[in-house]
């Protein structure tokens, strides 16, 4: 059905008829009439002259007829004549010049009708004959006067009136000469008259040939032609392919068809442009696809998205491409396309190009030819791997907001006990060591007891401290400070142990820090506390280093006590969570607290039995200067 | 020498009472702010021991009161500032106000008495 896939929607089936066929056959038959016509037109102007050449050389062989036959009874008559001349010698019998005077009449009438038949040419012999009957005459009426007596006389002019007939057979035989000539002439002029009547038929019939064919050509390329011109634009229109506007240079109604054509192309081109400038320029990723699940249309976000080109991709099944967890599922597209009802907002994953997984949220719709029936399906979708990152990381920010707020809530709760507690301490201890001076040492029981009062007192000191120290994470108060004057101030406050030495290892001319020196030497307390801690039974050492490392300055509290388990590392920095047997687990809580509040970063890295290693990297701020 | 503890817990003024009489120190004490100032507007002490939250009038102000009403020339009172919260604005008050140290609750007694021996050869030396 898509001949280009992804060009278009355009279906063959939906293209206009073509037309001109119909039309070829009936402009042809019109064509050939026409022809006819001018035949049978030309034919009767040009065989109406001719039928009249032929019909007067008809008529001239026709009027020679009676001709010939005047002629040939004037032979008769005078030989008819001369009978009764030659019987009145043989019988005498007077009777005979009746008939003599009879024949005379048919002679006459003969000559004269001849003669009005006759051609100029032919009257001198006409008068020849004439003459020669005039003796005749003469002669027959001496024969037919005579009497016996003078009948070798007459016998005489008999023979004379012979040789006179005879003279005028050969008068009349030379007028049949003539005649014949006359007649034979006619004859050529009818069969030439006949003759260039065909052939000007002939030639009628070729001029009307070569006319009809030279309106055929015509008429074909005037409308023939344009038509097919029209039908191929329509058939290349049904193929989806609307670059050629149709050139017609003719005036009149075709040029006008072909003007409405091509404004129609120009228009179908504008809305197919700007349909697909739509699509193509959605931000959102967009494909389509037939009902054989090939991809027909795949937008450009589609191709920044997936990292496949449109050319790689067309008619391609759409599975084989996406590779979404649902393909052989509740596939959106496929449903839509298959129940003709839009599939919304799916969330799934796709496979892009380059094997990565990108979760989407696919919304389908089918689409529909103008008849309504589905030849396919749309989907849009969109990458939700920045808003899933987004939603982990707010969930995870309310979580740590809803614990920061239990937490200063549990703070001011232990803050307000704390401060509380200490003025009963005090006045306890105070008792204490009242009763310490006053009571009798001599029982060593008592003064053990004394003695555990004073150190669970101490200890309960410690808890609210700590506890205070974690509600007290207040604002740092930033100041740039040498870091290693301040390392050095801190270790100069705490009392270690004998069995614990520290050795310090401090890069000179570091930058200077931005940094609460209160807090920071909290920090230090706390993490020397917890060396000093681990180390207490081994003894060993706690080396405290200081360098310069990619933009930040670093200490690194290293000590060599029993380390920490890989499954404490990660709890290390959680409220309440503690190894020791005292101490509530704050420490490390309040010192990720500050180290937070610096923009600065911890780390821990611990070999069980070995020791642990906590660095602290402080960013280097513009506008600090060198430490002094 | 001469000390007042003012102090809103009898429990505290008792037995500091006890163990500075016990360190051979003659000592007065104040349930409350007004108490002191009374006091020490009848008598001259060489020590006060003051908390910082009482209800009423709280120890900084009293510290001023006290030392803006006893200007007796030659003569001066030594203010020890006793706190158990960590009322820092409060504290630095203090401080600007020439008080000679602070101490957070709990203390060890040692300290305090220490605290009172160093003022006392002080005042001696003098």
């Amino acid at each position: 059905m898509h001949k280009k896939r992804g060009e278009d929607h355009f279906s063959k089936d939906h293209a206009l008829k073509p037309c001109s066929r119909g039309v070829g056959i009936t402009l042809r038959l019109f064509t050939l009439i026409l022809t006819l016509l001018i035949l049978m037109v030309i034919n009767h102007l040009v065989s109406y002259r001719q039928n009249i050449k032929v019909t007067t050389a008809f008529e001239n062989i026709l009027k020679e007829i009676p001709h010939e036959r005047a002629i040939y009874e004037i032979q008769t008559a005078i030989t008819d004549y001369i009978m009764p001349a030659n019987d009145f010698l043989i019988t005498e019998n007077p009777g005979e010049l009746k008939t003599a005077k009879v024949l005379e009449r048919k002679v006459q009438e003969a000559l004269n009708h001849c003669y009005s038949l006759s051609r100029p040419q032919e009257l001198p012999m006409i008068n020849r004959i004439r003459e020669d009957f005039v003796r005749i005459k003469f002669l027959s009426s001496k024969i037919m006067s005579s009497d016996v007596s003078q009948r070798e006389v007459a016998g005489s002019m008999m023979k004379e009136m012979d040789n006179l007939a005879v003279s005028t057979r050969n008068h009349i035989q030379e007028l049949v000469r003539i005649h014949d000539k006359h007649m034979a002439k006619s004859r050529n002029e009818a069969e030439y008259a006949w003759r260039s009547a065909n052939l000007w038929m002939i030639a009628i019939f070729i001029m009307a040939t070569i006319i009809g064919l030279t309106v055929a050509t015509y008429i074909s390329l005037s409308i023939l032609r344009p038509l097919k011109l029209l039908d191929e634009s329509a058939q290349r229109i049904a193929d989806g392919n609307l670059e050629k506007l149709l050139r017609i240079e003719r005036k009149g109604e075709i040029s006008s068809l072909a003007n409405s054509f091509n404004q129609m192309i120009l228009s179908l081109r504008h809305q197919i442009k700007t349909s697909k400038t739509i699509l193509d320029a959605m931000a959102d990723p967009v494909f389509t696809v037939d009902m054989d699940m090939n991809i027909t249309y795949f937008s450009p976000a589609c191709e920044r998205l997936t990292g496949y080109t449109k050319a790689e991709i067309m008619g391609r099944k759409c599975k084989e491409v996406f590779k979404s967890d649902i393909c052989e599922g509740q596939c959106a597209i496929k449903c839509s396309a298959k129940k003709g009802t839009p599939t919304l907002n799916v969330e799934v994953q796709i496979q892009t190009k380059d094997n990565r997984t990108i979760p989407i949220m696919a919304s389908a719709s089918s689409l529909k030819d103008e008849r309504g029936e589905i030849m396919g399906g749309c989907e849009v979708f969109r990458d939700i791997s920045e808003q899933k990152r987004m939603t982990r990381e707010l969930k995870e920010a309310q979580e740590q907001l809803i614990l920061s707020e239990k937490m200063a809530a549990l703070g001011r709760l232990a803050s307000s006990v704390s401060h509380e507690l200490r003025n009963p301490l005090a006045v306890i201890q105070n008792s204490t060591y009242y009763l310490k001076n006053k009571i009798d040492s001599q029982d060593p029981k008592l003064q053990r007891h004394i003695e555990i009062i004073e150190h669970e007192i101490e200890s309960s000191n410690k808890i609210i401290s700590d506890l205070l120290g974690f509600c007290r994470t207040r604002k740092p108060e930033l100041a740039p400070e040498d870091i290693n004057t301040v390392i050095s101030s801190s270790l100069s406050r705490l009392k270690l142990p004998a069995n614990i030495s520290t050795r310090l290892d401090l890069a000179p001319g570091l930058p200077s820090v931005l940094i609460d020196k209160h807090q920071i030497h909290q920090v230090l307390v706390n993490l020397i506390s917890n060396a000093e801690h681990a180390m207490l039974k081994r003894g060993g050492e706690i080396r405290i280093t200081t360098r310069g490392n990619h933009g930040t300055v670093e200490i690194e509290i290293t000590d060599q006590g029993y380390g920490i388990s890989p499954s404490d590392l990660e709890k290390l920095f959680d409220p309440f969570f503690t190894t020791k047997t005292t101490g509530i687990g704050l420490g490390l809580t309040i010192t990720k607290s500050i180290i937070q509040n610096h923009q600065a970063m911890i780390s821990v890295k611990s070999v069980v039995e070995q020791g642990s290693s906590f660095i602290i990297s402080f960013p280097i701020r513009e506008a600090v200067g060198q430490s002094p | 020498m001469k000390i007042l503890i003012v102090d809103d817990q009898s429990g505290m003024r008792e037995t500091l009472i006890d163990i500075l009489e016990e360190a051979g120190y003659e000592v007065d004490a104040a349930g409350d702010g007004y108490g002191a100032i009374e006091k020490a507007d009848q008598q001259f002490f060489d020590v006060i021991l003051i908390d910082i939250i009482m209800p009423g009038i709280n120890g900084v102000d009293t510290i001023k009161e006290i030392q803006r009403a006893n200007k007796r020339p030659g003569r001066k009172t030594e203010f020890i500032l006793m706190t158990a919260y960590s009322a820092e604005t409060l504290i630095e008050e203090a401080l600007s106000c020439g008080i000679y140290q602070y101490i957070n609750k709990p203390f060890p007694p040692e300290q305090i008495i220490s605290l009172v021996e160093e003022i006392r050869e002080r005042r001696t030396g003098d």
